[in-house]
């Protein structure tokens, strides 16, 4: 049972964290598109900054495949594992938990600072950095969240 | 190292020589001109007129190159697709990776304006070729748009100008979106009107098509009211009145675009014939831009009847040899050299050796150090370069990081900011090697030992080395602090601010030290010393305040600061963070590749090679990106945070700041 309750919290630190990172990469998507048609020329620069709140999927990622290694999973799905208990199940999951949620939430929020941003940059080149920096602001948040989901999967 | 230091130079020379002498210091390639001060003798003007010619011609070159560059496509895709001979793009120069400006002698560049009236006529004829471009698409739009609207009436034999009406009958043609009870419909109509209605479908649809070909004859006095209720069908009457059948329109068309076509060919073999004004073109409308910057310049220029006074910037460096060019170009000419001072705005030029340079990109696109400022761009690159190494932490990236910038910068040979990125990358490259030794991360491969520890089986560790780098990158950036209040003889200030921290830092590590590692050292030690730098901290906030309760307030506000440099060290996580997501990213493919392996014979290894190419690429990829920002971000807002100010204006000297072409220094 345990090593069930582990697999969801799995499945909602990348599951979670996926959502954050599509939806805010598809506002800032929106925001670059419509630059692009103005103007051309700064479309690989403003896709730069569509791609920053991609990374929640992959913090996400990292913590769901350390919970994965955890499980054994790679040595094959094993239905009647005993390896944790439930309670161990339920720690697993906690620790995933603030993943699951910091990237959701962070994930959408840095969409729309990177939408804004890339608005910026259409009306002043030179503001290109000062976007980007906003955008990494709030990725800081998912950072802060990987950093104790993965340790406290490291530490059991 | 540093922040190089300027001379201002005061010129006055006779206003017939301004060209000669502004031409000197264009070939100098090491003066800033500025905004003269005002005398009472002297007016300033602006020069409009001279302006707006320039201006004008600058724009008429522009168009007439953005022209050229089109044609250049567009014929390039004829040559490829074998329409036109590949000599015909024999003129045109040859495009690089990256664009890079030539390097031009003075002389060339301002005997184009000898050439000004024939490019002119080369910019009217390609004017001429663009305005017939222009005609002949949109003929070929228009007959596009024919050819589809003739597209329906293809089944239909007579002429279009045939059905007209008779005496007695009225008859309707055209075309009618099918709704699927159409037939039905008209059938209704048909009986309702006593009318003769046919369907035709169009295309190969048979019954289901979507779009109808309608013919309807009725009778002229039994037709009133037929066409309001063929148009609720969906009924669109033929807009055509060709004295010809469908087909033959449509033959006809196809036969005019096809010589449209041909003649779009032709143009574009005439446009290539003006490939070869390419270079003058662009030499031209650089020399215009430099032109308008001049006579904007001038404009700032104090003036008297036949004299000028000119006021630049040079640096140290090079003043005596600006000099003396001044002095070489006429005799007739008060020169007055002084040290620039803060008053006057200096603009900023950095020298940096080949390590920090290219650093001063991540530092410019924050902001360029003001004159005065200390230039911080040493501590910069040094902690830039240490990050990026241990937010990658793989020598495999490393070393395509490495190699690859290396080798870019040495084949294309960018210019100067694409260069120093490129750069910045591969020293991060150099940096991610030996971190990926020390961490033992050779693309991701777990079996490779670690020289020093493992961040994924120990990432406490990790997370400590990566909060002790960033403490360390605070201290050095309170150490400017430190110096510029200094340097401005704010010394409490630095004694208050900056010291009181390094001893409450350097007293708690002590204390921690003695209490968990080291319990032989006395812990009163360390704990005097917190104690002390607390006392100055509070000491300093109270002593800078007014009134009792004022300095109650300023001796314990300070303390707030423990907040922030706790948030400013923690923020420094993000090191690891990246460090592991990369590792662990890299990992992922590694497991899913040998999952390939282990589950498909033989075209597992194929499968396997090409997911570890395309993953690791892609993890290489993000990681870059990621490394990029959150490595500038810990400059500009931890670091910088701490002591800089900014805001300064690049030095730009005459000439440098054009489209196409760089100035050779000449004098």
């Amino acid at each position: 049972m345990g090593y069930w309750i582990a697999l969801l919290g799995a499945a909602l630190a990348v599951g979670l964290s996926c959502v954050g990172s599509s939806v805010g990469v598809g506002i800032a998507g929106q925001a670059a598109a419509g630059l692009a048609a103005e103007q051309p020329e700064k479309a690989n620069l403003a896709m730069l900054l569509q791609a920053l709140p991609g990374t929640q999927g992959i913090y996400g990622t990292v913590v769901a495949f350390l919970v994965l290694l955890r499980l054994d999973v790679f040595g094959g799905l094993d239905f009647t594992s005993e390896l944790f208990t439930v309670a161990e199940g339920w720690a697993v999951f906690a620790a995933c938990l603030p993943m699951a949620i910091g990237g959701l939430v962070s994930g959408i929020f840095q969409g729309k600072v990177a939408a804004s941003g890339i608005n910026l940059y259409g009306r002043r080149t030179e503001s290109f950095a000062s976007a980007m920096i906003y955008t990494s602001i709030v990725e800081m948040y998912a950072i802060l969240s990987l950093v104790i989901s993965a340790i406290t999967v490291f530490m059991m | 190292m540093a922040v190089v230091r300027m001379k201002k130079f005061r010129l006055i020379g006779l206003s017939s020589e301004k060209g000669k002498i502004i031409g000197r210091l264009l070939r100098s390639g090491a003066a800033q001109l500025a905004p003269t001060e005002e005398t009472e003798l002297t007016v300033r003007s602006l020069d409009g007129e001279t302006l707006d010619a320039a201006a004008s011609v600058y724009s008429r070159a522009c168009v007439a190159l953005d022209f050229l560059s089109e044609r250049k496509k567009a014929c390039a895709r004829l040559v490829k697709a074998g329409v036109l001979p590949a000599d015909t793009m024999a003129g045109a120069e040859k495009k690089g990776l990256v664009q890079t400006r030539a390097a031009v002698s003075a002389d060339e560049f301002e005997q184009v304006e000898l050439k000004q009236d024939e490019l002119l006529s080369v910019c009217d004829a390609l004017g001429e070729l663009a305005a017939e471009k222009n005609g002949l698409k949109s003929r070929t739009a228009a007959l596009r748009s024919l050819l589809e609207g003739l597209q329906p009436y293809r089944g239909f034999t007579l002429k279009f100008s045939e059905v007209r009406p008779t005496k007695h009958v009225r008859f309707l043609l055209g075309t009618c979106k099918g709704a699927s009870a159409l037939q039905r419909d008209a059938d209704a109509l048909s009986e309702k009107y006593g009318a003769e209605i046919q369907l035709l479908p169009v295309g190969d649809g048979g019954g289901k098509a979507r779009e109808y070909l309608l013919f309807a004859a009725a009778e002229k006095e039994r037709a009133q009211g037929l066409d309001s209720d063929l148009s609720l069908l969906g009924f669109v009457p033929c807009p055509y009145d060709f004295d010809c059948t469908a087909r033959e329109k449509i033959a006809e068309v196809r036969e005019e675009l096809r010589s449209v076509a041909a003649a779009e060919e032709e143009l574009e073999r005439r446009a290539a014939a003006y490939f070869s004004y390419e270079k003058p073109l662009r030499l031209l409308s650089d020399n215009c831009r430099l032109r308008m910057e001049l006579i904007r310049a001038d404009g700032d220029f104090a003036k008297t009847a036949k004299t000028f006074i000119l006021e630049c910037f040079v640096p140290v460096p090079d003043a005596e040899r600006v000099e003396k060019a001044i002095h070489a170009a006429t005799e007739n000419v008060v020169l007055d050299v002084r040290d620039a001072e803060d008053k006057d705005c200096p603009p900023t030029l950095l020298k940096n050796n080949a390590f920090v340079a290219p650093y001063e990109n991540i530092t410019n696109t924050f902001s360029p150090p003001s004159y005065r400022e200390t230039d911080p761009n040493p501590a910069v690159a040094l902690f830039y370069v240490v990050f990026f190494g241990i937010m990658f932490g793989d020598a495999g990236y490393g070393l395509v990081l490495a190699v690859g910038s290396f080798l870019a910068v040495r084949l294309l040979k960018p210019e100067k900011n694409m260069r120093n990125l490129l750069l910045i990358f591969g020293m991060g490259g150099i940096s991610a090697i030996i971190w990926g030794i020390l961490f033992g991360g050779v693309f991701s491969i777990d079996t490779v030992p670690a020289l020093w520890f493992a961040p994924l089986s120990d990432p406490i560790t990790m997370l400590i080395l990566c909060f002790a780098l960033g403490l360390l990158q605070i201290f050095v950036g309170m150490g400017y602090q430190a110096h510029e209040l200094i340097k401005e003889g704010h010394i409490a200030d630095a004694v208050y601010d900056v010291f009181s921290w390094y001893a409450i830092f350097l007293g708690g590590g002590l204390a921690a030290l003695s209490l968990l590692l080291v319990p032989a050292f006395p812990v009163w030690v360390g704990v005097a010393i917190l104690a002390a730098g607390f006392a100055v901290l509070m000491f300093g906030g109270a002593v800078r305040a007014k009134g009792v309760i004022g300095r109650i307030v300023g001796a314990v506000s300070p303390l707030y600061g423990i907040v922030n440099y706790f948030s400013d060290v923690m923020s420094y996580s993000r090191i690891f963070g990246l460090a592991l997501a990369s590792g662990v990213i890299g990992l992922v493919f590694n497991t899913l590749a040998e999952v390939f392996i282990g589950l498909i014979p033989v075209a597992g290894y194929i499968l396997a090679a090409v997911l570890l190419l395309v993953g690791h690429g892609l993890n290489l990829a993000i990681g870059l990106l990621g490394a990029y920002v959150h490595d500038s971000r810990l400059q500009y807002i931890e670091f910088f945070g701490r002591f800089y100010h900014g805001g300064g204006r690049l030095f730009v000297p005459l000439g440098s700041n054009l489209k196409y072409v760089t100035i050779k220094q000449e004098v």
